[in-house]
């Protein structure tokens, strides 16, 4: 059983390189972004997340919509983990896994077979795991021999497959999913459909920041709209986007 | 299994770090391969341009010492490959986390792994350089003696000062970034105020000046050694007490901050 709680969550901190000078009001808050605020030091901070609080228990799948800079990603990052709150706590139950940059930690100099054992590992994955998942890998990316050479003598289209198969290669609990990305060609945009499908099904929580309605309308049953940090809705995927809707982007 | 704020407490933190030791030892041993990509002699370039600089040194400082080239050489190539393990692990101990930026943010990682991964990397790099010593040992016969096995712990000691300064500098520098400048101007100044390529003797009366300063000590528990000698009781002492300072100290200024090292970033 999987188990996801932030009580009261507030993630702040510090600018540390802002010229706190040039930022004239003690409170700040602009069309984007976390709110501004600035301390008797002229600190200045980002609450990037204000005061949230969420129970996320099995079978849920949860969309996050917000303009850009309403926290989506941060709040993702909390809910893996990589954030800790400045106020508030958040409990946790189940194996997590994140989809956020799958690009991140290939080393384009490293074999594919070297990068799939760098990123595993990055992954908390232990290294049996890691290896019994290497022929799935061959086989959903179709690269080969080219698993042997140096990434950099991919193509984009490669890469990407690579990426996608080693981010997908677990089977979480918990999901948490940043955008979704889409290139390659036609006939692997269907094979990566269907991979995403599995692990959706297979993971208890589904939490996935996204701006295309189309997306979230086939992958959520819930959603939470952000605004500047602040939690203004929890509830089914229709109502929450029609308020999304009637707000308007910013 | 629920895990409260995802990371329960400072010690389980550092546990997991370690026990995640395939990861470190694998992007340790990943940056020393990547920094010499596609080049024929890969990190023996490591080894080479440390031989480079030492044969070079040693010619003319044993010169003007006026030191036989068969005492100065294994001499300067012992303290110097220990010195620049040392150098290294404090400047670079200033990056340990800056320059995992975007590790940090997308892998929810124990932090102390980024101090790890970073300590087996510059153990690496002085295993390359011993290589220099061990050749120049051969030829100018330096003995073995039951004491040249005392550059065990002797490694053990600055491998453990690796990890508490590589921490500590680590999260100071990410909120006063100009410390890595800082030390290393200071690293630059101390190369020759340490007894690296002087000996103590030389300063005769003063010689108390060489054991205030702490590197004299970090050095001789390895070069001691290697030379077939002992190390001072003082050297141990003055290191073993500084690496359970630091140990400490590094410990409770990382308690306080880990929370803020991903924002710092």
């Amino acid at each position: 059983m999987a188990h996801l709680e932030c009580k009261n969550v507030t993630i702040r901190y510090p600018v540390l390189d802002a010229r706190s000078a040039s930022i004239r009001n003690k409170l700040i808050s602009i069309g984007t972004g976390g709110i501004l605020e600035k301390n008797s030091k002229n600190l200045v901070y980002i609450t990037a997340l204000k005061d949230i609080s969420l129970s996320l228990k099995d079978g849920m799948s949860v969309g996050i919509v917000g303009h850009n800079g309403a926290g989506k990603t941060t709040l993702l990052k909390a809910l893996a983990g990589i954030y800790e709150p400045s106020l508030g706590s958040l409990q946790r139950e189940g194996r997590v896994a994140t989809l956020l940059d799958i690009h991140l930690g290939i080393e384009e100099d490293l074999t594919g077979y070297e990068n799939i054992r760098r990123i595993g590992l990055l992954r908390g994955i232990p290294r049996a795991k890691i290896k019994d998942a290497i022929p799935d890998i061959e086989e959903f990316t179709e690269l080969g021999d080219y698993l042997s050479l140096p990434t950099r003598t991919y193509s984009l289209g490669m890469r990407t497959r690579l990426a996608f198969a080693i981010a997908t290669m677990t089977r979480p609990d918990i999901l948490l999913i940043d955008e979704v990305f889409t290139t390659g060609d036609s006939h692997f945009q269907k094979k990566a459909e269907a991979r995403m499908k599995a692990q959706l099904s297979l993971a208890q929580i589904v939490v996935f920041a996204s701006h295309s309605e189309r997306q979230l309308r086939m992958l959520c049953n819930k959603c939470i709209l952000l605004d500047h940090g602040s939690l203004v809705a929890f509830g089914d995927t229709e109502d929450v986007l029609k308020l999304y809707e009637n707000k308007g982007p910013v | 299994m629920t895990e409260s704020n995802f990371k329960t407490s400072v010690p389980s933190d550092v546990a997991a770090a370690f026990y995640a030791w395939p990861l470190w030892g694998r992007l340790g041993w990943e940056d020393t391969k990547l920094r010499y990509r596609r080049s024929i002699l890969g990190p023996l370039w490591l080894t080479i341009g440390t031989a480079i600089m030492v044969v070079g040194m040693g010619m003319i400082w044993s010169i003007l010492w006026g030191m036989n080239v068969a005492e100065y050489f294994p001499y300067l190539a012992a303290g110097f490959i220990t010195w620049q393990w040392i150098s290294a692990g404090i400047i670079e101990g200033t990056r340990t986390f800056s320059d995992q930026a975007r590790l940090i943010q997308s892998f929810p990682l124990p932090l102390p792994v980024h101090s790890f991964r970073l300590c087996v990397k510059l153990f690496i790099g002085f295993a390359h350089n011993l290589l220099v010593f061990i050749g120049i040992a051969i030829i100018f016969s330096v003995p073995v003696t039951a004491w040249t096995w005392a550059f065990v712990p002797g490694m053990v000691i600055i491998y453990l000062n690796c990890l508490w300064v590589s921490l500590l500098l680590g999260i100071i520098a990410l909120r006063y970034r100009d410390l890595t400048n800082i030390l290393e101007v200071i690293m630059g100044l101390m190369v020759f105020l340490t007894p690296i390529m002087w000996k103590v003797e030389m300063l005769g009366s003063k010689q108390f000046v060489a054991d205030l300063n702490p590197f004299t000590h970090y050095i001789a528990i390895i070069r001691s050694p290697l030379l077939g000698e002992a190390p001072t009781m003082l050297s141990y002492g003055v290191t073993l007490s500084l690496t359970a300072g630091g140990c400490v100290l590094a410990y409770q200024v990382f308690k306080r901050q880990r929370a803020h090292i991903a924002f710092w970033i």
